[in-house]
């Protein structure tokens, strides 16, 4: 008996063992496929995910329910605390508000005078966080997709305070948004106070930004806010993005090595702002790739 | 064991849960520590059940948890690939495996799918840190006996 079950074990069929190199070669021809992109393999993925977001959705359910059960039992010192808060922030933002028109007309006059494209104000729509990518090495966070909001790659994500990321996935109910954080990211900006040009890159780490190509003598500090520059036809100009924190000299470098923090609530927000303010050359630039698909 | 369970709606069911469990949002600190659900439910079917989910089975469960997870494909897919088929080697003597050697046995699979998927990360130009493998090795090997006792009912192999 002994001898009947070892080589049954050794000489193994040899059929198992065919079958699993072809499907490995399989398996590695599709992880091939799907690297260089074959466009069948990228819709068929498309397809497939369309059918299994309803996971995501349904696993944003309990997180909810405990949401809105917590809310309705917060003891009431809070909500008026709360409440009083909204108040003032409110008339802060209304006193802001006011300034708007005036600014919106000088904006107009001064466009006129540079003979600069026409200013179109910036649609926002408002989407809801509903879950985050569980792989922890990737900052992607998963939003709600609602059937009128026709949300398009590569668009600008942002939250009460500054800029998130942007739209990397769209499926049917659910689009899939890179953090600014991701080390796949990275936005153009501009030092605010000096105009400085630079990319800012994720690093994988929540806090943390890295600010690349500042030339070693270029006038920045700690505390300097970094807007979007606007260039590379990506994020429109002027949103910030983060606060520079930390500079380092590299000893034989060229550059400096400057780190920033997001100003956006990277990791609480939960209503988030898609900005449909596509610069006009974007499509023109990218036609194949506008439309939906991978990046990465 | 003489009465076999039919266990076409316990894999069906079993493999569903696995995927939600793995998009389940968690804390920050507990993300590294995610067990390989799927991958252990998947190992478990094809030593107990393997007429119903065979190597193919494993690899396109594999492809439809790259899907979900929007990972590059069969990156996911290779490792289940690969871990199934090892414990399938296996199930001449999976009769007399214990509770403590099916662990170690989960552990060694866990690894190995692990290392795949890091070839792969690195393939891709995405390789990470390796010290963060280890809580989600450590878990899924902890997490084992209890998905093992949850589904052993519907074992096929008397």
């Amino acid at each position: 008996m002994e001898t009947v079950i070892k080589t049954s074990i050794f000489s193994k069929n040899n059929s198992d063992r065919r079958h699993f190199v072809v499907a490995l070669v399989i398996a590695l021809a599709i992880f091939y496929a799907d690297l260089v992109r074959v466009p069948a393999v990228i819709s068929a993925r498309q397809s497939v995910y369309s059918l299994m977001e309803p996971a995501y959705v349904a696993m944003a359910v309990p997180g909810q329910i405990i949401d809105q059960v917590s809310e309705s039992i917060r003891l009431g010192a809070t909500l008026q605390e709360e409440n009083n808060q909204l108040r003032k922030q409110n008339l802060l933002y209304s006193a802001q508000l006011q300034r708007l028109p005036q600014l919106l007309g000088e904006n107009a006059e001064l466009r006129r005078l540079s003979e600069a494209e026409l200013d179109v104000p910036a649609a926002v729509k408002l989407v809801e966080v509903i879950g985050v990518d569980p792989d922890p090495s990737r900052k992607i966070v998963i939003i709600r997709n609602e059937p009128g909001v026709r949300l398009y790659r590569g668009q600008p994500v942002l939250d009460a305070n500054g800029v998130m990321g942007r739209v990397q996935r769209i499926g049917q109910q659910t689009a899939r948004v890179i953090l600014l954080t991701d080390r796949t990211h990275s936005v153009p900006v501009r030092v605010n106070r000096t105009g400085i040009r630079a990319i800012l890159n994720g690093t994988g780490d929540a806090q943390e930004l890295s600010l690349q190509f500042v030339p070693e003598k270029s006038d920045i500090k700690p505390g300097d806010l970094l807007t979007t520059s606007g260039l590379g036809n990506d994020f429109p100009a002027g949103y910030p993005v983060a606060r520079v924190t930390k500079i380092r000299r590299l000893g034989d470098d060229q550059f400096l090595d400057i780190t920033a923090r997001p100003i956006a609530n990277l990791d609480r927000s939960r209503f988030l702002l898609a900005l449909f303010d596509r610069p006009a050359s974007n499509l023109l630039l990218r036609p194949e790739e506008s439309q939906n698909g991978e990046t990465r | 064991m003489a009465r076999r369970v039919n266990p076409f709606w316990a894999i069906v069911v079993s493999i569903l849960v696995a995927m939600l469990f793995s998009v389940m949002p968690v804390a920050e600190p507990l993300l590294l520590w995610r067990p390989d659900w799927v991958l252990l439910v998947v190992v478990f079917w094809v030593m107990h059940a393997p007429s119903y989910i065979g190597i193919w089975m494993a690899l396109i469960i594999g492809l439809l948890l790259d899907v979900l997870l929007a990972t590059p494909l069969a990156f996911h897919g290779t490792a289940i690939l690969v871990a199934a088929y090892l414990a399938s080697m296996t199930k001449r003597w999976g009769g007399v495996l214990s509770m403590r050697q099916s662990t170690l046995l989960i552990l060694g699979l866990v690894v190995v799918a692990r290392a795949v998927q890091y070839v792969l990360h690195l393939i891709t130009g995405l390789g990470g840190e390796l010290v963060h493998q280890l809580p989600g090795i450590v878990a899924s090997t902890l997490i084992w006996p209890a998905v093992m006792l949850m589904l052993i009912k519907w074992s096929q192999r008397s």
